[in-house]
């Protein structure tokens, strides 16, 4: 599969802008911004699965799915339900400054990681050319941005948000990875984030209900 | 049926009865009445079964489905008649344990199903032929046994004597498991026929590993049937602590699982050989040691339970002796060999026999009078006349005195051990110390009775214990008189279960002469003789002539000091000043030699410092709390654990291709 020269940088350059928005959907402080950012992000990944369809058209009804489920459905979900909640996330563990020192190590180790280790990291002849390769780096970092998020936020709503990042690193990389998937299959795989999502805000919806507060720190009762 | 089905349909009796009296706690007899109705039921079954192998079938194998477990248990003559012992002391403590589980106040489902899981364990570590399904019947009968042994688990003390019970058996369950991955490495296999195949190959290429795995054998079977000085730290604990209807089955059966284990690994795997000839003395001397350090620590003891839990020490060793001088003879062909295992077996059936009895006995006591103290207790003749006589029964036998059960066993031993004298000039004496150890436990059974029962002062109203009570009690004493006067049965359902043990064994009638009299014979010739009709008669004349010596001689008096009637708990014989001369003079002559002070090793392991357990308890102690901190309670860190534990489990995988 060849990619014209076009192609291949807009590739790099939606990579890149979906770091960044990653990132910004983990940091922003303001809950309603990070959902916007999210709903950015999301909208970037289904347009780097329709450049990558440009050259295998089954793509194209996974980016639909992303589109229709990443975009639509979660953003609205996370839009309803955050009406009525404060506007600002509860502190970080980790605030702004050192997580961008930290993202940007974490990235530049991933870029490196994938280029040097890929035979060992993906089993698909395909996964080792470019941009594949490039990809699989790029959803790495988003699926770490994910877990960095979660780790280090303390706000759950910010969890909520991490967690569909984690989901859109992971469905990115099986463009790369598993490339021959049934569309019955990537759309179970698609979907099943707006399942996740939806039960996540269902409890933290219960949390804010009996703790009063979206902070997980308040989440102590198992302690003895 | 065959025996195989009705053992299966006993044991499943017994699990069905163990749901069913697990949801019936709260009603004390009906759930009683219950349990007893399974164990009846379920081991009448076992009892069938065990019979019909000893007499008719040959051993059968036989799996719960051929998918599930192919063929794991077998039972052969040996295995039956250790379920012949199980069941028939079962069904009486069980019948025992309805009316004495009440004065506890406590729901019953702690204990009923436990009760009847701990008799399907023993049993089922008599019909497997597999190692490994060996050892979860082996635990499974040690772990409900734990549970029984701290029902009254309020009392600090009872917890303490678990958690001994509950280490030492895992003492002796590790070294069982250490010896079963020797054998595993030589053969590949857990079978016991392998094994037994194996064996004489495996002692001809690598005698180091054979005789570790036979030392290992012998102390993990060892601390179960509290061989000293293994079986002691937990035992004399354990007894006294547990429901006394489970200190019966405890001393009265479970023991005798360390038994079987000896039998089963020495006597059945092991071809004769001159290497058997060496363990069986190893084991000789371990029963000696036994049988002198239990007696005369019984002697000390003031607690009713904890005196007859010494006592189940030395009478072990009476067993050990038995079986330990039958294998040191076993290759030379000769009938003693026989005799001497006889004679252990034996005395396996009828200590089960008179141990259970004398722990219904001291169970009543404690459910009468609440105390296990014998200085707090006496003339408990009046009160309780029916258990008074189930314990004199009891004491006679245990004692060895004539026409009891005790006697025929401990004879048939001493008479082995001292016609072997040409062969192994130590057997003699080994037979002496245990003739002088036989006095003694009638010593300390007469200071149980006379502490307990006797003393002066005034008739007290009856008040014996129920009737559920008594006919267990009453029942066993029965049986310590049939087994001394017809000891023959025993003696045969004992050589029918060596016959799968002991290749050439010879028949009944060679080994022990014809009749209701037991004459050993050696080269066709009587050595000895016991004819109990003889005896009883005998017995009968001398004690009419002695009744009409004493009538009309005996006066009854009040008793008076210095012209007042002294207080009662002086008429009484003080429980510490029983044999105190004796006492004396052996503790205060063993010190001069040379040796550790035998005293000293015997307060030691009465009661071992709690420096022992301390280290393991504060081990324990550490890693929960340590356990307790990484529960922070924050999500985050159970997250990075988990993502810990993945990378942890990764590089295991990819770090190890």
């Amino acid at each position: 599969m060849e990619y014209s020269e076009t192609i291949r940088s807009l590739l790099a350059s939606l990579s890149f802008a979906m770091i960044v928005s990653s990132f910004g959907a983990v940091t922003a402080r303001n809950l309603r911004y990070a959902a916007y950012i999210y709903a950015i992000q999301a909208l970037i990944m289904t347009s780097v699965i329709s450049l990558f369809a440009t050259q295998a058209p089954t793509l194209f009804i996974w980016s639909a799915v992303a589109f229709v489920t990443k975009f639509l459905i979660v953003t609205w979900l996370l839009l309803s339900f955050i009406k009525g909640m404060p506007e600002y996330e509860v502190k970080a563990i980790i605030p702004f400054a050192p997580s961008v020192a930290i993202v940007t190590v974490l990235a530049i180790l991933l870029y490196e990681l994938t280029h040097k280790y890929v035979h060992f990291l993906a089993p698909t002849p395909l996964a080792t050319e470019e941009p594949f390769r490039t990809n699989v780096a790029v959803s790495l970092t988003v699926f770490s941005l994910g877990l960095y998020g979660i780790l280090t936020r303390r706000d759950a709503f910010k969890t909520a948000i991490a967690l569909c990042l984690l989901e859109n690193g992971a469905h990115l990389s099986l463009v790369s990875l598993a490339p021959g998937l049934k569309e019955t299959v990537i759309i179970g795989i698609v979907t099943d984030v707006v399942l996740a999502v939806y039960m996540l805000l269902f409890i933290i919806r219960g949390l804010r209900e009996v703790v009063g507060t979206t902070d997980t720190y308040h989440l102590t009762e198992l302690h003895w | 049926m065959t025996g195989a089905e009705l053992l299966l349909c006993g044991l499943s009796i017994l699990f069905i009865g163990a749901v069913i009296t697990a949801l019936l706690g709260r009603w004390t007899i009906l759930n009683g009445w219950l349990a007893f109705l399974f164990v009846f039921i379920g081991n009448l079954l076992a009892l069938l079964a065990s019979l019909s192998f000893l007499i008719g079938e040959q051993s059968a194998t036989y799996g719960l489905g051929e998918m599930l477990l192919p063929s794991i248990f077998y039972v052969d003559r040996l295995g039956a008649l250790f379920i012949l012992v199980i069941s028939s002391i079962s069904i009486l403590s069980s019948l025992y344990s309805i009316r004495y589980i009440e004065h506890y106040q406590k729901n019953t489902a702690l204990y009923y199903p436990f009760f009847l899981l701990f008799i399907s364990g023993m049993i089922g570590v008599v019909c497997v032929k597999n190692m490994f399904a060996f050892l979860i019947f082996w635990e499974f009968m040690t772990l409900t046994s734990y549970l029984l042994v701290i029902y009254e688990s309020e009392r600090a003390e009872n917890l303490l004597a678990g958690f001994r019970y509950f280490f030492w058996s895992h003492i002796s369950a590790g070294c069982i498991m250490i010896a079963t991955a020797f054998l595993f490495m030589q053969t590949n296999s857990f079978d016991f026929f392998v094994f037994r195949e194996a064996m004489p190959k495996i002692a001809e290429k690598h005698p180091l590993i054979l005789h570790s795995v036979l030392a290992l054998f012998l102390i993990g079977f060892g601390i179960k049937a509290g061989m000293f000085p293994f079986g002691n730290f937990w035992l004399p604990d354990a007894h006294p602590a547990a429901p006394s209807p489970v200190s019966a089955l405890l001393s009265g059966v479970m023991i005798k699982m360390g038994v079987y284990g000896v039998l089963r690994f020495f006597l059945w795997m092991l071809p004769p050989s001159a290497e058997l000839g060496i363990w069986g003395t190893i084991i000789a001397i371990f029963g000696v040691l036994s049988l002198t350090f239990g007696t005369l620590s019984a002697l000390e003891q003031e607690d009713t339970k904890r005196l007859l839990a010494f006592s189940s020490i030395g009478q072990m060793g009476y067993i050990l002796l038995g079986i330990g001088v039958g294998l040191a003879l076993l290759h030379k062909d000769t009938p003693l060999s026989y005799l001497a295992i006889f004679a252990g077996l034996l005395h396996l059936m009828n200590h089960a026999v008179f141990k259970a009895l004398l722990f219904f006995t001291a169970g009543s006591i404690l459910y009468r009078e609440g105390t296990r103290d014998l200085g707090r207790m006496g003339r408990l003749i009046h009160s309780m006349p029916y258990t008074f006589l189930a314990v004199i029964m009891g004491a006679l036998a245990i004692g060895g005195l004539p026409p009891f059960s005790g006697f025929v066993s401990k004879w048939l031993l001493i008479c082995s051990a001292t016609l072997s004298a040409r062969m192994h000039y130590e057997f003699p004496i080994w037979a002496m110390a245990a003739l002088f150890a036989s006095g003694l436990s009638i010593a300390y059974t007469l200071k149980f009775i006379g502490a307990a029962f006797l003393g002066g002062g005034k008739k007290e109203q009856e008040n014996d214990v129920p009737l559920t009570m008594q006919i267990p009690q009453l029942v066993l004493a029965v049986f310590c008189l049939l087994m001394g006067v017809f000891a023959v049965y025993p003696l045969q359902i004992i050589h029918l279960s060596l016959k799968d043990s002991i290749a050439n064994l010879p028949s009944y009638n060679q080994l022990l002469g014809e009749g209701l009299s037991i004459t050993p014979q050696l080269r066709g010739l009587a050595v000895a003789i016991w004819n109990p009709m003889l005896v009883l008669l005998s017995l009968a004349i001398l004690s009419a002539i002695f009744y009409e010596f004493i009538r009309g001689a005996k006066k009854e008096a009040e008793v008076w000091v210095g012209g007042t009637l002294p207080p009662q708990r002086v008429l009484k014989y003080a429980p510490p000043s029983f044999f105190q001369t004796l006492r004396r003079s052996i503790w205060s002559n063993i010190p001069s030699l040379p040796l550790p002070r035998v005293e000293r090793i015997g307060r030691l392991s009465a009661s071992p410092g709690e420096d022992v357990y301390e280290p393991f308890i504060e081990l324990g102690r550490r890693f929960i709390n340590g356990l307790r901190r990484a529960h922070s309670g924050l999500l985050q860190t159970y997250i990075l654990w988990q993502m810990l534990g993945l990378a942890i489990a990764l590089t295991l995988i990819f770090g190890l291709k």
